[in-house]
């Protein structure tokens, strides 16, 4: 039960940022650092499509200083 | 004269631990260059909506935001794929990283297209800073080749 504890313990203090979730937390109560891996890959890719989408859709837009 | 805020983000990568592992560290690097990219792409965007600059130049940038933005993608993939970055890994995120340098010097080498000086250093300073990120990244993994046996 103490090393339960004491694992609870270190896992919460490696969650110093928002990750939702109980598998989340699963994860990182067994290996801390592989979960901050996995979610700064994830949010590289989140911001990678928003850039190209939001990219994408600003180049679609006519330019308003041509005459219809 | 409004003013183009930018923040690089370089410095803040630079206080990071500096015991993370290889692929850590150009994980961090890669995440770090498409938040500096996110700032370029909206400060573009919003100085154009304000009218400091032609919707032509505005979409050159642009166009350069997305094909870095595709690059850091395609990169951050391949690191995913790895636990520990192995010998191929490293090459094949070397490969990628290198034509997302060379796309972002040649858009610092265009950058004579935007006029308003404010913006053009935000918008330069921005690359540079996605550059130096690249950089690391590509030293990192270059290191740890002249070290493996």
């Amino acid at each position: 039960m103490p090393t339960t504890l004491e694992n609870i313990t270190a896992g919460m203090n490696l969650i110093n940022i928002a990750i939702p979730g109980i598998t989340s937390l699963i994860v990182t109560l067994q290996n801390g650092k592989k979960v901050d891996l996995v979610g700064l890959l994830a949010d590289t890719d989140k911001r990678v499509a928003n850039t190209v989408t939001t990219g994408e859709a600003f180049l679609a837009e006519p330019d308003p200083s041509e005459p219809e | 004269m409004r003013k183009f805020l930018f923040v690089p983000l370089f410095l803040a990568f630079i206080g990071a631990a500096c015991d993370e592992s290889d692929i850590e560290k150009v994980a961090q690097s890669l995440n770090t260059a498409i938040r500096t990219v996110e700032g370029i792409q909206s400060t573009v965007i919003s100085a154009q909506r304000a009218g400091s600059i032609s919707k032509p130049n505005a979409n050159a940038i642009v166009g350069m935001t997305v094909e870095v933005a595709r690059g850091i993608g395609i990169a951050n993939g391949v690191t995913r794929n790895f636990t520990e970055l192995p010998e191929g890994g490293k090459i094949q995120v070397l490969e990628i990283l290198m034509p997302v340098m060379d796309g972002i010097e040649r858009s610092l080498d265009e950058l004579g297209i935007i006029e308003n000086p404010e913006l053009k250093a935000a918008v330069e300073l921005g690359f540079r800073t996605t550059l130096g990120l690249m950089q690391t990244a590509q030293a990192i993994l270059e290191v740890n080749d002249a070290n493996d046996p």
